[in-house]
């Protein structure tokens, strides 16, 4: 179809023929290859999720440091060999403690103190304005954001113990 | 949290040669300086923070490379730009500057507990209750008078409930119908007693309906004033910080809830409190062991209703949530019908609509059906406690024992039953008092909240301004992250016009809001004739200056008002004349109340352009010796704009004006130009002298002229 929004729009996919990842220090980098075989050396790149409550390792979002986007992955294993690099970049990135159990959830004078087990061992957070705080995901997701802006994630609120789940069930 | 993202405690150090980060996690922790990693500060040549989703990377600039020091939580976010700002301030040798604020104070003095909110340096632990319900209570004291009445009238309602069961019941039964008595027979003075009894009290029920009625409004508005009064005083900042609507609810509803308290909640306590303890010791001066056995199922049944209420309350959260979810929903849609019906999506909104209406009927369904099947069982419980005084009581009557009289059991029975609305209302008392209280608190707060940007104490006096402005190496930031601006220097002589060009988000508007200190500069200098505007009173800097900004607002009144409100002594004719000026008098002319029109919420909609040119009109009336143009312009056609811009110009001569513009056209007779790029001074000069140096501006004339020419018009 002539005027298309593909015609109009590139959007550039990475892939094994025009790009590749590699580690320097703790941090990813990236060259990229053009058509012609001349690759370039693009330095440390950012990883961003576009769907990130739903996609976990799809259309990953490649930046440079000052967010001007380089083109995107489709998927990480598109990049076999990197695959894992990929992976452990968004980990970091993403880097979300989830919780297991909720030892204490009171709610005073406006904000909630949390204790609670994550996979990362027991921890304590406040929340302001608890219920907005919370963002409601389908399947039982709950991100939960603190008052410094750090998250937590309970994955399956129906899959908590009884006694955790009573302490938020106000707020699913 | 360490390198490796595991969480742990970590200190960093940064000394004038080191910089020493350490940690308590893995290694040998008995070992000396385990954890410990040192970097020598010549070896760096720049410390970073990259904001990830929930935490940051701590990083070096070492040989070009970058070098992970840690990964942190957002936690210590703040902390970590404050030393890569110190740092920076170390490695050009300006030690001095390094802030050590002891403001920035995260913890409680107190109790060592961490503040929830940094923004709110307030603990929950160590609040002083007593001390808050005391200075609230100052709201009330003015109407002590009015409330001592109250309270008094309330007293009365309360005897006259605890005396007359003793009347209709003890008085009836053991003295009227009592032939021993010296009250037999006297039926009729029983009556007209009860009568009478009736009587005072719906007097005083009506009297204390007018009064709380007059003074409750009183207060309210009291408080609110107050309230609006401090907010009034505070710098933008402290509504940025916050959002404005969110501010506004919370005033209206914490103003409210005080409110209810001193009114309803508080002289209720005292009157429910009074009038159980007057139960409890009538009934125990008559029979002790009665009502030991009639009270002494209350602590269940506190307990009890306590558990259900909290249940109770849950199920109607859920109700309220819902049913907001719904009138969200419902108002999304109504508002933007016309997308849902061009994108033809009415049966998928019906079938979200009709989904969300389910979920609410569901959690109707549920809170009714809980305060059907939970509340008659309490009351059975209490109930029981009726039973029990009436065949204990009717045994001990028949018997005679306990001097027990068949009126005596009868006014036992009232009382039971007068026990149990006082026990209700101390059980919800719990609850609400403790919102009321962080009601109180919030508003104290923001009495209480100091202005970042505060008046000279002794301003600088400045009778006549010339209207020099100056820029000195201006640094700025609204929040620790990102410096807005960035070591900005530039100069505008008295009556000259300058343009200050950029792209979105440059920072631009940033530069007037420093100007007319609506914010503070947090390094270098803002001069207006030589002098930092920080030493000029705000009344002499804000007289100084008008701006027209981006987004104009009116206020609820005529256009004329609504000009006039620059300057309230202003004549008709130099409204007319300043409308004219800023070219709005034709179009006020077209509409039928012309100056006489209302404008503003829920008045006379008027268009984007319109409304920029009433601000212009407003601005000029002030005849102001600095006069700021921030993209005044923008929401006019060309020729509209090109009219107006005549006028400025002409009007500019004996003023300092400085204009913010995207549209290049509009700044090309200014006298120079800044180009302003991520918060810095990407080069300045005049018009032809920057499209000769062919840098940034020249690239977005080049830009603008292109776009022009493919429309058709040529410069």
């Amino acid at each position: 179809m002539a005027g298309s929004l593909d015609q109009v729009v590139t959007v550039v996919y990475f892939d094994k023929t025009n790009a590749d990842f590699y580690k320097k220090g703790d941090f990813i980098a990236l060259v990229t290859r053009d058509a012609a075989g001349q690759t370039t050396d693009r330095g440390i790149v950012r990883l961003r999720r576009m769907f990130p409550f739903e996609e976990l390792w799809e259309n990953i979002s490649v930046l440079t440091k000052d967010n001007e986007e380089l083109g995107v992955i489709r998927r990480v294993s598109d990049f076999p060999e990197r695959e894992d690099l990929l992976r452990e970049e968004l980990i970091r990135v993403y880097f979300t403690p989830k919780i297991s159990k909720i030892y204490s959830m009171k709610e005073k004078y406006g904000f909630s103190h949390w204790e609670v087990e994550t996979d990362v061992g027991r921890i304590g957070f406040s929340v302001k304005d608890t219920f907005r705080s919370m963002l409601n995901l389908p399947e039982g997701r709950v991100i939960i954001t603190d008052v410094d802006g750090g998250r937590y994630e309970i994955p399956d609120a129906a899959r908590l113990d009884k006694a955790s789940r009573k302490k938020i069930e106000l707020y699913l | 949290m360490d390198k490796n993202g595991q969480f742990c405690r970590g200190t960093i150090l940064l000394t004038g040669q080191t910089l020493y980060l350490m940690s308590d996690s893995g290694g040998d922790a008995t070992a000396p300086e385990a954890g410990v990693e040192r970097y020598p500060v010549d070896t760096l040549e720049a410390l970073a923070v990259d904001e990830l989703i929930s935490t940051c990377r701590f990083y070096a600039q070492k040989e070009g490379e970058r070098l992970l020091l840690t990964y942190a939580t957002f936690y210590a976010k703040e902390d970590l730009y404050r030393l890569v700002s110190s740092f920076e301030k170390l490695k050009e040798g300006r030690t001095k500057e390094i802030a050590t604020d002891k403001e920035n104070r995260r913890f409680c003095p107190i109790c060592g507990r961490r503040y929830p909110d940094r923004e709110r340096k307030f603990c929950p632990h160590c609040m002083d209750r007593g001390k808050v319900i005391r200075r609230m209570g100052g709201f009330f004291f003015k109407y002590k008078a009015q409330m001592a009445v109250i309270i008094l009238v309330m007293a009365v309602l309360s005897a006259l409930s605890v005396i007359t069961p003793y009347f209709t019941s003890k008085f009836l039964y053991d003295e009227v119908l009592n032939q021993e008595s010296a009250f037999y027979g006297r039926i009729l003075f029983l009556v007209l007693l009860i009568v009478s009894m009736r009587l005072t009290r719906l007097f005083f029920t009506i009297v204390n309906g007018i009064i709380t009625s007059r003074i409750s409004a009183k207060i309210v508005y009291d408080m609110k004033q107050t309230i609006f009064s401090a907010i009034e005083r505070l710098s933008m900042g402290y509504f940025t910080a916050r959002t404005t609507g969110g501010l506004m609810n919370q005033i209206y509803y914490d103003a409210n809830r005080i409110y209810w308290f001193f009114t309803d909640g508080f002289p209720y306590f005292v009157i429910n409190l009074v009038q159980l303890l007057a139960i409890t010791v009538i009934m125990l001066l008559y029979n002790p062991l009665l009502t030991l056995l009639a009270l002494g199922l209350t602590p269940l049944v506190l307990w009890l209703i306590g558990r259900l209420f909290r249940k109770s309350r849950r199920l109607n959260r859920r109700r309220y949530t819902r049913s907001r979810a719904l009138n969200a929903l419902l108002s999304d849609l109504l508002t933007g019908i016309r997308v849902v019906k061009t994108f033809s999506r009415e049966k998928t909104e019906a079938k979200r609509f009709a989904k969300a209406s389910r979920e609410l009927a569901l959690a109707n369904k549920n809170s009714s059906k809980f305060s059907a099947t939970a509340f008659p069982l309490v009351n059975t419980l209490v109930y029981l406690g009726l039973i029990l005084v009436w065949g204990f009581g009717g045994w001990m009557a028949i018997k005679g024992s306990f001097g027990m009289t068949y009126g005596i059991l009868t006014m036992f029975v009232s009382y039971v039953g007068m026990v149990y609305d006082p026990l209700y209302f101390f059980v919800d008392m719990v609850e609400w008092g403790s919102d009321s209280l962080n009601s109180m608190n919030r508003l104290f707060e923001i009495m209480d909240a100091q202005a970042d940007v505060k008046e000279a104490e002794h301003p600088h006096p400045l009778p006549k301004l010339r209207g020099d402005v100056a820029f000195e190496n201006v640094e700025f930031s609204y929040t620790k992250s990102r410096k807005v601006i960035d070591k900005v220097s530039f100069s505008v002589g008295a009556g000259k016009t300058l343009g200050i060009v950029g792209e979105t988000g440059a920072g631009k508007s940033t530069l007037v809001n420093l100007l007319v200190r609506l914010y503070d500069a947090d390094e270098g200098r803002v001069t207006v004739d030589g002098i930092d505007v920080k030493e000029l009173s705000f009344a002499d800097l804000r007289r100084n200056i008008a701006i027209v900004s981006q987004e104009t607002y009116l206020f609820v009144g005529t256009i004329y008002d609504n000009i006039r409100y620059a300057n309230h002594d202003a004549t008709k004719e130099e409204i007319i004349e300043a409308a004219k000026a800023a070219g709005a008098h034709d179009f006020i002319m077209k509409l039928p109340d012309a100056y006489s029109t209302m404008v503003g919420f829920g008045h006379k909609d008027l268009s984007g352009g319109e409304k920029q040119r009433i601000s212009i009109a407003r601005a000029l009336l002030r005849d102001p010796k600095i006069l700021i143009l921030d993209e005044a312009t923008a929401a006019m056609d060309t020729q509209t704009e090109r009219r107006i811009q005549a006028t400025l110009d002409a009007l500019s001569k004996d003023r300092t004006t400085i204009m913010i513009a995207h549209r290049l056209s509009t700044l090309r007779n200014a006298d120079s130009l800044v180009v302003i790029h991520n918060g810095k001074v990407a080069e300045s000069g005049t018009h032809a002298g920057l499209l000769a140096q062919k840098g940034e501006y020249y690239k977005l004339y080049q830009l603008q002229l292109d776009a022009l020419k493919n429309v058709g018009v040529t410069e």
